[in-house]
């Protein structure tokens, strides 16, 4: 598992943020559409993509994407 | 009355008197009261005096639980069962619950309380207009501003019955696994 395939998998949540402006430091509250809601979707892409089960305890004990991407290899 | 409503993971029970401590609390912290329209401390004298006029087939207002956690309050008042339509609002018991899953499963789950137990054909809500960030999360949901509201300090925002299903179909099927 690769952490650039996680970012653009995160990015096709995310309809109103350009492509190519997420990298593994930045902090995921800070992009402007994340809400409950596209925290729901990036749950359920997890699920589909990895078969992994993140929960909103592990997103919300997370601060960056590598945070949420080291939560999903670790499962 | 329903007095509870369990989908997506979510059980809303509808509050109770004794419930005034958790509420009070929730509503006069500081990651609530200043998102509200009324913005001042409400104390429980005003409280118990609002309870006993919600406390009716008109108005629905339950407390969210996930994992048996309670984490906010969730609404719909003022049923007009001619209009089929009733306001929708929310608030969290901390900002955390925004970030996660649990504040979207609860509202999922009161909007398929509204429109499949009491099949209403819309909700609609009003929102400060300075909160973007609920404006944002109403928007993502299928809530469309109302042009025909004018305010000075408010938007308002509806939701379709179909609106809702059609544009959370695919998380809600996830959601239903």
């Amino acid at each position: 598992m690769q952490i650039n395939d996680f970012i653009k998998n995160l990015e096709q949540q995310l309809s109103e943020t350009e492509p190519g402006l997420i990298h593994p430091d930045i902090e995921f509250r800070n992009i402007e559409e994340w809400s409950s809601l596209v925290a729901l979707m990036v749950i359920a892409m997890v699920d589909e993509e990895y078969n992994v089960a993140l929960t909103g305890d592990d997103i919300r004990n997370s601060t960056t994407i590598q945070d949420l991407f080291d939560k999903v290899v670790s499962k | 009355m329903v007095s509870e409503y369990t989908k997506f993971g979510i059980k809303l029970k509808r509050i109770d008197i004794n419930d005034y401590h958790l509420i009070l609390d929730w509503r006069n912290s500081e990651d609530v009261r200043p998102y509200m329209q009324y913005q001042k401390i409400i104390t429980l004298e005003e409280h118990l005096s609002w309870f006993y006029k919600i406390d009716n087939e008109l108005n629905y207002y339950f407390i969210g639980y996930f994992n048996d956690e309670p984490f906010g309050v969730y609404n719909i008042k003022d049923v007009d069962f001619k209009e089929n339509c009733g306001e929708g609002g929310l608030f969290l018991k901390d900002k955390s619950f925004w970030e996660g899953d649990v504040a979207i499963r609860g509202n999922f789950a009161l909007a398929d309380f509204c429109f499949n137990v009491l099949n209403l054909d819309y909700t609609y809500c009003h929102i400060l207009k300075d909160n973007k960030k609920a404006i944002n999360f109403n928007k993502q949901q299928g809530l469309v501003l109302d042009e025909s509201f004018i305010s000075e300090t408010s938007i308002r925002m509806t939701l379709l019955s179909s609106d809702f299903y059609k544009k959370n179909k695919k998380l809600i099927t996830y959601l239903s696994k």
